[in-house]
This record gives C-alpha cells, sequence and structure tokens, in this order.
C-alpha cells in the first residue's frame, strides 16, 4: 500500500520531566512536529511519535498496549485530555499536544 | 526481643505523662499479622482506647508514634514515624507519616511503639535509649523552635545524626494551635490534623530516640536483601518514579502546573504570572539553583531529602531543609510567593514553628484574597497582606502561633476561622466540611484526591494517587475528570496506602508493585504473605478508622468540599469543568465500591465480617445484626 503524503504537521511538546525519554535531561522542554494524515486521531500522532523513541514508547503507553500508561500526563491545546479531546479525536493543523510528568507530589 | 520474633522488637513502650509512670507490654504475635504496625496498630489502639467523650484534648486521648516490620531494615526509606491520635482539626483520627530515623532507633531500642497517654503537669521530654525509658524536665526547652530544640538535646546527650532522633514541637504546638505538628530530624514532618496540638496540650515538648543497640533481624536475610535490591531497582528505572528517585517531590510544581493542579493564590488562578521565570520551577533547574547538602533518611538511596544553602536574598547563606513539592506549594504558590529562596525560608520558617505547611498555604491565601477584596481590613488584621508578601507572611504566621490579635481565630484553623467571618469571606475558603484542608494541589483538577480527601477518614488522603493500578485489575490510566472512574478507583485502591503506612517505611520508596513490597515483608518476617492479605490489612485499618470517626460523630453528612474547593476553574487545563454536578454520583459509587452504607457512612456488616472487624459490627449496627 502506498502512503500518502503527510498533509499537516502537529507540534507534540515535552515538558521538564517528560524530555527525558526523548533524550532530554528532564528540564526545559523538547518540540516534536509530527507528521499527520487527514482523519488521524490524537492517539495516532502519539504513536507515530513513540514509534521513533523506544523510551517515550514504554512511558507512555501500558505494556506495548494501545492504553496509556500512568506515568505520563495529556493535555490537548492546553485542556488535559478528556475534557475536549480523547485519544480518539480527530487532530487538525496547529494543534499541540503536550506530554508532561504525572507526578502528585508529597 | 525473643529468637522467635523477626523483623519487630515485640514490645510497646506505654507512657502516662498524667501519674509519670512508663511501662511495656507485648506487640502479641496475633496483633502483628492483623495490624502489621503504624497506622494499623495505632487504629486499633484509637478504637479500643480512645471513648467518644475524649476529645482531641482529653488526657484519655492517645498519642501513638508507631513504626513497622520495614522499620530499621535494610529496605530504602525506613525510618518510618507513624502518629496516630484523635487530631485537633477535625477532632477525628488522625493517620500522619514522617521520616528521618525514628522508627529505626526506636526500633533498636526495644519497641515498635511508643503510646502516651494522660497529660504531665509540667512540660516534660521523652528520652528512650537501649537501656531505659525517662520522662525529662523540659522547662529549658520552652519557646524553643524544632530545630533548636533538636540542637538543645543533641547537646544534652552529646549524640547527633543518626545516632539521635529527635521529635517535637515548636511554638505552635505550645500553644495548641489546631494544626500544629511534630517536626523532627530536621525537616521532616508529621503533620496531619493538629497532631502537634495533642502533643502541646499533654506537655510533652519532644520524644528523643537514641540508636540502640538491640538488632532487628529478618527471618529471611538474603531474600530481603533481593527483595530491597529490586525495589530500588524499580525506583530507578520505573518512568514515574525516575523523577522522584533523581530529585525528590521537586517536579511536582511544573508538572503539577501543567495540568492545572499547582494551587496559585488560593485558586483564584490556574495561571502563573507572566514575570515567573517557569524554566526555575523545573526540578532539575530547583535542585541545581541551590548549594545542596545531602540529608538522607535511615538506610535511603533516594535523591530525595536535602539540605539547601540559600544563595542570594535577604537570607542568604541560611541552611534550610529543601522543600517537598508540598512547601513550594503551600509557602509559595498558594500565597502567590514565586521565588525560591524566599519561599524556602518560608517553608523553613513553618517547619521551625511546627505548623502544616498545607493548611498555613490556605489559611494565608485566603487572608491575602480577603484583603484584597476588602473582606477584611488592615485593621482587622493589624497590617496590609498582599500577594507573594513572604515577610508579611511570616509576621502572620508569629501572630498565629503567639495567638496574638486575629491570629488566635486564624490558629483555629481554616474552617473554624471562615465560619467565624462568614459571608463573602466564608465563600472563599478552602476546606473540607470535616474540618480538614487539602493537600498543596488544586484539586479541581484531580477529582480522585478531592473525593478522597472528603470521605478520608485520617484527617488526610487515605488512598492517595495511583501506583501500578493494574495490579488491582484497574486500567493504567484514567481521565481525572472522568466521574465515573474516578470514584471507582479511589474505591478500588482503598488499603493499599493504609497498609504502606504500617510498614515503617516512606510513602515514596514503597511507590513500587504491590507484589515486590510483600516479598519484602515475607521475607522480613517470615510469614506467607501476599498481596490479597495486605489489601485486607489496609482495607481493615481505614474501616477501623472510619468506625472511630463515625462513633465520634464525624458522619457522611461532612463529607463534602467547601464552596471554594469545589468552584470550577476560571482558566487553565480544566477551566470550565465543575465536579459539582457529578458529586453525590461519584459518592454513590465509592461507597458501593467501598463496601459501605452510603445513607450513614459505615461500613456494612459484610464489609466488616471479610475484614475480620466482627467486633466492630455491634457497635455500629446494634447487637441485633451481629449473628
Amino acid at each position: 500500500m502506498q502512503m500518502s503524503e503527510p498533509v499537516f504537521k502537529v507540534n507534540v511538546e515535552l515538558m521538564a520531566w517528560a524530555t527525558v525519554f526523548v533524550g532530554g535531561d528532564g528540564s526545559d522542554r523538547k518540540n516534536a512536529e509530527v507528521d499527520a494524515f487527514s482523519g488521524d486521531t490524537v492517539r495516532a500522532v502519539l504513536k507515530r511519535l513513540s514509534a521513533r523513541h523506544p523510551d517515550l514508547d514504554k512511558a507512555l503507553w501500558h505494556e506495548g498496549t494501545d492504553s496509556l500508561s500512568e506515568h505520563l500526563e495529556i493535555a490537548v491545546n492546553d485542556a488535559l485530555l478528556g475534557i475536549h479531546h480523547t485519544l480518539e479525536s480527530e487532530v487538525k493543523a496547529g494543534d499541540t499536544i503536550l506530554l508532561m510528568g504525572q507526578f502528585m507530589g508529597g | 526481643m525473643t529468637d522467635s520474633i523477626f523483623a519487630y522488637a515485640g514490645q510497646i513502650l506505654r507512657v502516662d505523662l498524667s501519674s509519670g509512670k512508663t511501662w511495656t507490654e507485648p506487640f502479641e504475635a496475633e496483633d502483628r499479622r492483623k495490624w502489621i504496625g503504624g497506622t494499623g496498630l495505632g487504629a486499633k489502639i484509637l478504637w479500643k482506647e480512645v471513648p467518644p467523650e475524649a476529645g482531641w484534648d482529653h488526657p484519655e486521648n492517645r498519642l501513638v508514634m508507631a513504626t513497622g516490620p520495614l522499620a530499621g531494615l535494610p529496605v530504602w526509606g525506613t525510618g518510618g514515624l507513624t502518629v496516630v491520635t484523635r487530631g485537633a482539626l477535625t477532632n477525628g483520627a488522625t493517620n500522619t507519616q514522617a521520616n528521618g530515623f525514628f522508627g529505626a532507633n526506636l526500633k533498636c531500642c526495644g519497641f515498635d511503639a511508643i503510646v502516651i497517654q494522660g497529660q504531665s503537669p509540667e512540660w516534660v521530654y521523652l528520652h528512650v535509649h537501649s537501656d531505659g525509658v525517662e520522662l525529662r524536665d523540659a522547662s529549658s526547652l520552652l519557646g524553643k523552635d524544632t530545630w533548636q530544640t533538636q540542637q538543645a538535646l543533641e547537646e544534652v546527650t552529646a549524640l547527633n545524626g543518626h545516632n539521635l532522633s529527635v521529635y517535637s514541637i515548636g511554638p505552635a504546638g505550645e500553644n495548641l494551635v489546631r494544626f500544629a505538628a511534630i517536626q523532627g530530624d530536621y525537616g521532616h514532618v508529621a503533620s496531619k490534623n493538629g497532631c502537634g496540638a495533642v502533643m502541646g496540650k499533654k506537655k510533652l515538648k519532644a520524644v528523643a530516640i537514641e540508636r540502640g543497640k538491640k538488632g532487628i533481624a529478618a527471618a529471611h536475610p538474603r531474600a530481603l536483601y533481593a527483595a530491597a535490591d529490586e525495589i530500588a531497582h524499580n525506583l530507578k528505572t520505573d518512568a514515574s518514579t525516575r523523577g522522584l528517585y533523581l530529585f525528590g517531590t521537586l517536579g511536582g510544581v511544573r508538572n503539577l502546573y501543567g495540568m492545572g493542579a499547582l494551587p496559585i493564590r488560593n485558586y483564584t488562578t490556574n495561571v502563573w504570572p507572566e514575570d515567573v521565570d517557569t524554566k526555575k520551577w523545573e526540578g532539575k533547574n530547583l535542585r541545581e539553583g541551590f548549594d545542596h547538602r545531602g540529608h538522607q533518611c535511615s538506610a535511603c538511596g533516594m535523591h530525595h531529602c536535602h539540605m539547601l544553602v540559600i544563595g542570594s536574598g535577604r537570607h542568604k547563606g541560611e541552611v534550610v531543609d529543601e522543600p517537598e513539592y508540598e512547601g513550594w506549594s503551600g509557602a509559595g504558590w498558594a500565597i502567590g510567593a514565586t521565588e525560591p529562596s524566599e519561599v524556602a525560608w518560608l517553608n523553613d520558617r513553618l517547619d521551625r514553628a511546627c505548623v502544616d505547611v498545607n493548611e498555613f498555604g490556605w489559611l494565608c491565601g485566603w487572608v491575602m484574597e480577603c484583603q484584597q477584596k476588602g473582606y477584611l481590613s488592615d485593621k482587622d488584621l493589624g497590617f496590609r497582606l498582599e500577594w507573594g508578601d513572604v515577610e508579611g507572611a511570616n509576621r502572620l504566621l508569629q501572630m498565629i502561633y503567639r495567638r496574638e490579635g486575629l491570629g488566635d481565630l486564624l490558629a483555629e484553623g481554616v474552617k473554624r476561622a471562615a465560619e467565624k467571618l462568614g459571608g463573602e469571606a466564608a465563600d472563599c475558603a478552602i476546606y473540607t466540611e470535616i474540618g480538614n484542608t487539602p493537600r498543596g494541589h488544586d484539586h479541581r483538577s484531580r477529582w480522585e484526591e478531592m473525593l478522597d480527601t472528603c470521605t478520608g477518614s485520617g484527617g488526610t488522603l487515605d488512598t492517595a494517587p495511583p501506583v501500578q493500578p493494574t495490579e488491582f485489575g484497574l486500567p493504567a490510566r484514567i481521565e481525572p475528570q472522568d466521574p465515573e472512574a474516578v470514584p471507582k478507583q479511589v474505591g478500588v485502591l482503598r488499603g493499599r496506602r493504609t497498609f504502606e503506612d504500617s510498614l515503617g517505611a516512606c510513602a515514596f520508596t514503597t511507590r513500587v508493585s504491590m507484589h515486590v513490597l510483600c516479598r519484602s515483608v515475607e521475607a522480613a518476617t517470615g510469614w506467607d504473605f501476599r498481596m490479597e492479605e495486605a489489601i485486607r490489612n489496609g482495607r481493615r485499618t481505614a474501616a477501623l478508622l472510619r468506625a472511630f470517626n463515625l462513633r465520634c460523630g464525624i458522619g457522611p453528612e461532612l463529607e463534602k468540599p467547601s464552596k471554594r474547593y469545589c468552584s470550577t476553574p476560571v482558566n487553565g487545563p480544566v477551566a470550565g469543568v465543575s465536579i459539582s454536578d457529578h458529586w453525590e454520583k461519584m459518592l454513590d459509587i465509592w461507597y458501593e465500591t467501598v463496601g459501605y452504607d452510603r445513607k450513614t457512612g459505615r461500613p456494612t456488616p459484610e464489609t466488616l465480617r471479610s475484614l475480620e472487624l466482627e467486633e466492630v459490627i455491634e457497635s455500629l449496627w446494634g447487637a441485633e445484626v451481629k449473628t
């Protein structure tokens, strides 16, 4: 099957601790421009990115499944996942997905 | 210790401050297995020995300072102290933890717990060592803060570091501030529900425990080392705990901000001011922004607890305890303070005075908002207190612990002060109707913690955030604002945290697989011990603490957040999302999941039977239900 050309990019931003999963040092931010195709979902974009980063793949998905693990929190366009978007929501050009450490404090 | 006892000292130290008598009693094998230690043991003592008419300030109230089977063994973070008492904020059960060296030292002196009753006619401190126990005159310690108290006792004993663990109260405890804490080993705090006020009412200034000379044997040492190694490995490599291993709880500020769970200016906003250098608040940068000294707890390899040297500003050169996330939150963001060195300094003042940093943050933030909105005048307070004014916050702290002026009312805690002021001022206050306040989060973004805080029986969270929830048959992750999945998760996980709090171990080093934790208990004690028993044990303790509260008149009608606590965020990642519309339904699901009666709040007879709490059935449900 011939893959169609990506039609737009989605920005995935990894913040502070989450940067360690893509080669960062746990501070600042790292941005990844991820190819997206018409009809792509939040899940598809995240799967595409995590396929390039084994540590992120392990942290983001529960034991190799399509279910999210407890390690990372996600926001889409500055709203937590579950409020305006789910994993199955379609992404649009200009969307930003934010990944951050799932940590409660103590 | 007899040869047949593993992991435990096998004795409980009893202290009657009214008579000055001390004695020991055995921690029997049956009780060890049923209650484990820590919170479990404390709950059992509260239930048996503190009648409903004995309020927090009554001589018959008990102050239980307990540890557990892992304390003193070579498992990370096992200097654990659990304080269980009837607390001053809720006048109900209290379950609060601290670390350092207390638990390990106590076990090496031959005790698993200290149970303190009565009220001393004069101020005393308790000195425990391998060869005996003494109540000593504490008059020379009065007025000293907690660090000064520890320093003074180090001079008296000529001991320091891990050779002497000191937990004490500062001026807030002496003056019965209802959110006074018990602070120890320079920066560790059993902070919840006014346990320090209970200690103050008993006129007990400090408990000093030398590193005893008695050994603690593990049943299967090699298996224990293997389990301990696995725990350490998991903490170092797990995607969630690796950050905790490297930077302690410092990462919480940035992460929680991203989730809308960093409480800013008394829940008035979820967006930090534009002039804040947000990079300063990342965990790694907070750590590297200061000169540090290691300050590890007993047997711990985490890079968690540190002393830090303030490098700039008014307090340059001062050595303070590195704040936990809760300190950055309560002494910082909740009151609008955004300069880390200033926040670290204020957090240290709070520890020294021995007040709960969370309650102080909600109280101070509330006063600031009330002043901003004109609900509280400069004359009422005695000065002007603006958002972010750390020096003013310290002035407020002093008014509170001296009970001066308005500080006398504020020393009663947020709920009582808000109810006294009433009107629009009361609408701004963050608290639960039971009388406690949340940890340092904006729970409008973390519904599971709001539900847990409101239904908890120990003066704070009972269940806490999920750790490896799939072990309980739950999804790895749920949406934090899912009104059905959230109460289900909180209910199913009930018992895990209570079990952990019974082990004499730190809540951060137990954030590993339950199976591994149970292997460590099995190796230490020699029991055949599995996750099912651990959870049943935790749920038993949680149910007994609830039964205690119900007997004290604290029922389900109080299980709700204040108006501000459950208000709708106006901005940030959860803007416009409200928990209020779902609250009753969430309670329905939680009650059904935990097996408690929705109307009365009581654990059902079936639940109590399944937890081997038959003796509680008659007390809660009457004799006819028992059979």
